[in-house]
């Protein structure tokens, strides 16, 4: 059942003939092939008639010399951010699945590549980009892509799960929700959009032990009590609890509060309770925010500014912030005075007209806030959750990574910074003898931000990203033979970086240096087994190499290091901060970082520590500190670790023996 | 064993239709290209082919030509025309071939050929010095008849030797002359400039007359044409096709293919612009096979053997009795000034009835656009094909002006 017009068809058709039959010009018939399955796009059959063609455009060497060649390397994790790609990039990341899915359905054979694997590698696809099968593409955040581009994508997700039904995919999207919710994120709206679209979509049995497992996630947003399930809508729960009587209103604040504890999520239906006890019944707010002793202290001691920050600030645009608000009372952060003067100032502020406007590109909500409203609740989340907050599809781990550092150890300074850019939509760092204000700066390595981030990244990240930027092109030309991150790190992010610094990597001769020396001053240094038992005060900045399942150099990558720690099995893993992790990755070697299951809280990755120095490139460490430590480490783990490394990133350069 | 075509210069486009003819040929370029041909088995001889001049030496090219049975030389670019002109010259054994083709490869000497066999030039003078320019104006003024406070007649100059608009000056005002000319730019040749409607031929030529005639329809020169022209140009044909011939006779042009480019004024008068015997550029050879159904570049190719046959020759061309179905044209894309970072084709034009496809590349990462020289460096060519001819213009220059890269 095909609507597109047979000329439409016909002409793709010639088209692929002659692909088919260029020699010399197989690039320019290319093109040409591809600007057609771009017209077809347009339409949603369109799909559906080139998966039939997928045999003969694999066949006729489509996806020959380009990076979709081979299928087993591909990562599922990659597809929604390439998707959105600029043409031709988008299109033949589309055309890329539909031939995956032809392998999946046996109508392609592929050598290295099985039908059981493209199944998988599509289930997690779905999985991993629930929110292009439920969106629609209308929120504000969508508007810097062009209509056609977002239009295939639906087409594309709709034609997948004509053929992938939602059934074979439960146990994969509990395991997607499980990690979600183990990051804590403060973007919640991928959780959200796949519980939402089950609750509205895929009936549940919790008979079957899957089902059971994502209806506790599912009714932590849907029926967390019977009088929620009872509700119509959040309007309707409102009413409810004007009935209720005192004994059964604090039932329903428990029960609530302890399934947000246990989760993360708040539901629109927590946001109505938390705002009618802030008013009715404040004693209450604690129980609904479950807050701990710690939280409880602070709460009593700042009740007033809490309720006001219910009443006024927290809205169904951002639930989130009742959880990060619970965090922020039991950080006790509002008992630290630096950080209570920010807050409140923060809380006063005129938001800059422009800044005001790219805060309401990001709400993803089909519920309205100001712009104050939703820093204050950005602001909230970022302070509770540090290690929650993510880059997004934007390149900006440094900046990422920075908020969340600040997060941790400089709470005042991070919220000045936020009411700096927010009011004068500006930032102004020293570096060396100078000064680098991001309103003069033209350049950083964003070229359109995309706005599926947290309110307080769209007001921080613009900014961060051209100060980082500046600074890596004066550290640059000024200092050639230095490694640039040496000096901006501590300039850019404060002077609890480490003046120390290590680089493995020589970028002008593309070369590995002084391996042997740079594994032994990292365990030296930071491993409590070889550095007399310390344990890390302020995280560390590191640089390491992203590679893909296959072990193969994707690029550089900004993380932090957290902290060392001892499995109960007796095995050391490396706590860090990941600003771009999507939960699940696949490193290649049997590396696969994880963000549950092995000792990790909230928000970190972790790895065993050898697999973890075998991705690494750059650190900052204490060279007062390293002393005779560095002689103690094995020789063994070096080899270890080497191996590793050199058979695969290290692949792609020399290596210089330089001990 | 079969005559073999020497193809000189590079054209992949060229090189495929020629694989697919099945016909022998061997491809003479500079060694430059050697690795590509080989790992691409294109029979290939590498040599430093510099610009033609005294020093040249054509024989030493042929002997390296003879192992492969050479009877045929066909220029691809503007700059291997003479090196073509003296092979020929040589497996013609006609000392004139060679002469001939320098008439393609100096203005100056072109117009003055055109003159004395009795085409409609401009005036026109080869120019040393700015000084020389000068007094070109004002002998131009003089014969225009300007009275003082009037505007100066507009002219031309233009380097003897290079294709396209490379290093053309259209000056308007005494001014121009101040700000546009350069000291480098010189000798070059300086000509009145010509009124009408600007367009060109490509005449396939054998035994010295015009086999097959094709009229292109200039939208903006250099940026969009199509093919055939509209019925208003269409329907001069029995005019063009003169003059055509006129020029043919005028030159003793006997093989190949010309691209001779005319102005016509209102009053059906025909001025000789400029005529080449290469490729043309704006892709029009593509546009002519697609609108007449055949293979203009392979015909382009064989129309310079002399031992063609008639029967060849007729299987070869279409008859010219029937207009074709559609008008299939094209706009070449530059990206407009400043910075830009990625192709986005515009919505309303995958809508458009009339786009057909294109071969926009894709940018490798942001980066920043300068002024075009020439005709180079475009970024690809959008094509269209449609039944009306006044449709396809007022879409061609449409989309010469739409950015297709932000």
């Amino acid at each position: 059942m095909i609507n597109i017009s047979d000329d439409t068809k016909d002409r793709f058709l010639r088209s692929l003939h002659k692909f088919e039959q260029a020699t010399l010009l197989k690039n320019e018939k290319k093109s040409r092939l591809l600007s057609l399955v771009e017209v077809l796009l347009q339409e949603r059959e369109a799909v559906e008639f080139l998966y039939e063609q997928m045999p003969q455009l694999e066949a006729a060497g489509l996806f020959q010399d380009t990076v979709w060649e081979k299928p087993q390397n591909l990562v599922s994790g990659l597809v929604g951010g390439t998707l959105l790609g600029s043409y031709p990039t988008g299109v033949l990341e589309l055309l890329s699945e539909l031939r995956i899915l032809a392998i999946a359905q046996g109508q392609l054979k592929h050598p290295h590549f099985t039908a059981d694997q493209a199944s998988h590698f599509l289930q997690s696809v779905l999985v991993k980009n629930f929110d292009y099968i439920s969106e629609d593409f209308t929120a504000a955040a969508w508007k810097r892509y062009p209509k056609k581009d977002l239009m295939k994508i639906r087409f594309l997700f709709d034609f997948l799960l004509e053929k992938i039904p939602v059934e074979s995919l439960k146990a994969l999207i509990f395991e997607e929700i499980e990690t979600q919710a183990a990051i804590r994120p403060i973007l919640d709206h991928k959780i959200k959009n796949i519980l939402t679209f089950i609750h509205e979509k895929v009936p549940l049995n919790d008979r079957v032990p899957v089902d059971r497992k994502i209806l506790q996630f599912h009714d932590v947003l849907f029926a967390a009590t019977p009088n929620v399930k009872a509700a119509a809508d959040p309007e309707a729960y409102g009413k409810l609890l004007e009935a209720m009587d005192e004994q059964a209103l604090a039932k329903e604040c428990e029960l609530i509060g302890q399934q947000m504890k246990q989760t993360s999520l708040v539901s629109l239906y927590h946001v109505q309770l938390l705002k009618y006890v802030a008013v009715t019944k404040p004693d209450l707010v604690a129980e609904v925010l479950a807050l701990n002793d710690h939280g409880r202290v602070d709460f009593e001691r700042h009740q007033a500014l809490v309720l006001s920050l219910i009443t006024d600030f927290i809205t169904s645009a951002k639930p989130v912030a009742v959880y990060g608000l619970a965090k922020v009372l039991e950080r006790n952060l509002l008992s630290q005075r630096i950080a209570y003067n920010a807050f409140n100032r923060l809380l006063q502020i005129k938001v800059h007209a422009s800044v005001a406007q790219q805060l309401q590109k990001g709400n993803l909500s089909a519920y309205k806030a100001t712009p104050i409203q939703l820093l204050v609740s950005g602001a909230l989340c970022v302070l509770g959750l540090p290690l929650g907050v993510r880059q997004g599809h934007n390149p900006t781990c440094q900046s990422a990574r920075g908020i969340s550092m600040w997060s941790r150890n400089a709470p005042g300074k991070l919220i000045d910074l936020i009411i700096d850019a927010a009011t004068a939509n500006n930032l102004i760092f020293r570096y060396k003898s100078n000064l680098i204000e991001s309103a003069k700066t033209a350049k950083g390595l964003v070229h359109e931000l995309d706005y599926k981030l947290d309110p307080v990244s769209i007001v921080l990240v613009p900014h961060l990203d051209k100060v980082y930027n500046e600074m890596m092109l004066r550290a640059g030309t000024q200092h050639p033979a230095e490694d640039p991150h040496a000096l901006v790190n501590p300039a850019f992010y404060g002077h609890w970086i480490q003046t120390g610094f290590f680089s493995v990597f020589d970028s002008t001769i593309k070369a590995v240096k002084k391996f042997d020396e740079f594994v032994k001053t990292f365990y030296a240094s930071f491993h409590p087994e070889y550095n007399g038992g310390h344990h890390l005060a302020y995280p560390i900045p590191l640089g390491i190499f992203i590679t893909n399942a296959a072990g193969t150099l994707q690029g550089f990558h900004a993380i932090s290091l957290l902290r060392f720690g001892q499995h109960p099995e007796g095995q050391w893993r490396v706590y860090f901060f990941n600003p771009n992790s999507e939960g699940h990755q696949d490193w290649g070697q049997g590396i696969r970082p994880t963000v549950a299951g092995n000792g990790e809280r909230y928000g970190e990755s972790s790895l065993p520590v050898y697999q973890f120095v075998a991705r690494l490139y750059a650190y900052h460490y204490n060279k007062l500190r390293v002393g005779d430590w560095i002689g103690k480490v094995p020789a063994g783990i070096v080899k270890k670790v080497e191996k590793l490394a050199k058979e695969s990133w290290g692949k792609s350069y020399w290596w210089v023996d330089g001990n | 064993m079969e005559n073999h075509y020497a193809l000189i210069g590079w054209s992949l486009p060229v090189i495929e239709s020629m694989q697919k003819s099945g016909k022998p040929f061997v491809v003479v370029s500079l060694p430059a290209f050697e690795t590509y041909a080989k790992e691409h088995n294109i029979p290939f001889v590498g040599y430093q082919l510099d610009e033609f001049g005294s020093h040249s030496n054509s024989l030493e090219l042929v002997e390296l030509l003879k192992p492969y049975n050479v009877k045929v030389a066909v220029p691809l670019y503007e700059e291997t025309v003479e090196w073509a002109g003296a092979l020929n010259s040589i497996y013609r054994d006609d000392m004139r071939v060679l002469n001939r083709s320098f008439l393609f490869r100096n203005k100056a000497m072109m117009k003055r050929k055109a003159l004395l066999g009795g085409l409609r030039v401009g005036l026109f003078e080869e120019v040393n010095d700015i000084d020389q320019v000068h007094k070109f104006l004002d002998r131009l003024n003089e014969a225009e008849l300007q009275l003082p406070g009037e505007d100066d007649a507009w002219f031309h100059l233009k380097p003897f030797d290079a294709a396209g608009t490379v290093g053309h000056h259209f000056i308007k005002s005494r001014e121009d002359i101040y700000t546009k000319v350069r000291r480098n730019d010189f000798p070059c040749l300086a000509e009145s400039h010509l009124n009408g409607k600007e367009f060109s031929c490509e005449a396939f030529i054998h035994k010295g007359k015009i086999r097959f005639l094709n009229i292109t329809e200039y939208v903006k020169l250099g940026y969009s044409n199509f093919i055939p022209a509209g019925p208003e140009l269409e329907s001069k044909r029995p005019l063009i096709m003169k003059e055509c011939q006129k020029l043919v006779d005028i030159f003793g042009f006997e093989y190949g293919m010309i691209h001779p480019e005319w102005f016509l004024e209102e009053n059906d008068q025909m001025h000789f612009g400029e005529v080449a015997c290469r490729i043309p550029g704006g892709h029009i050879l593509e546009l002519v096979s697609k609108a007449y159904g055949f293979d203009a570049l392979m015909a382009f190719v064989l129309c310079h053997d002399p031992d063609l046959t008639e029967e060849e020759l007729n299987n070869i061309f279409p008859s010219q009795e029937e207009k074709p179905e559609k008008y299939y044209g094209n706009v070449m894309v530059f990206p407009s000034h400043g910075h830009i970072s990625r192709l986005e084709v515009p919505e309303e034009l995958l809508e458009e009835p009339y786009y057909m496809d294109n071969n926009l590349v894709e940018p490798l990462g942001p980066m920043k656009i300068t002024e075009r020289t020439g005709f180079g460096n475009h970024f690809g060519t959008v094509n269209f094909g449609g039944e009306d001819a006044s449709k396809m213009r007022e879409l061609l220059k449409h989309y010469e002006d739409v950015p297709f890269y932000v």
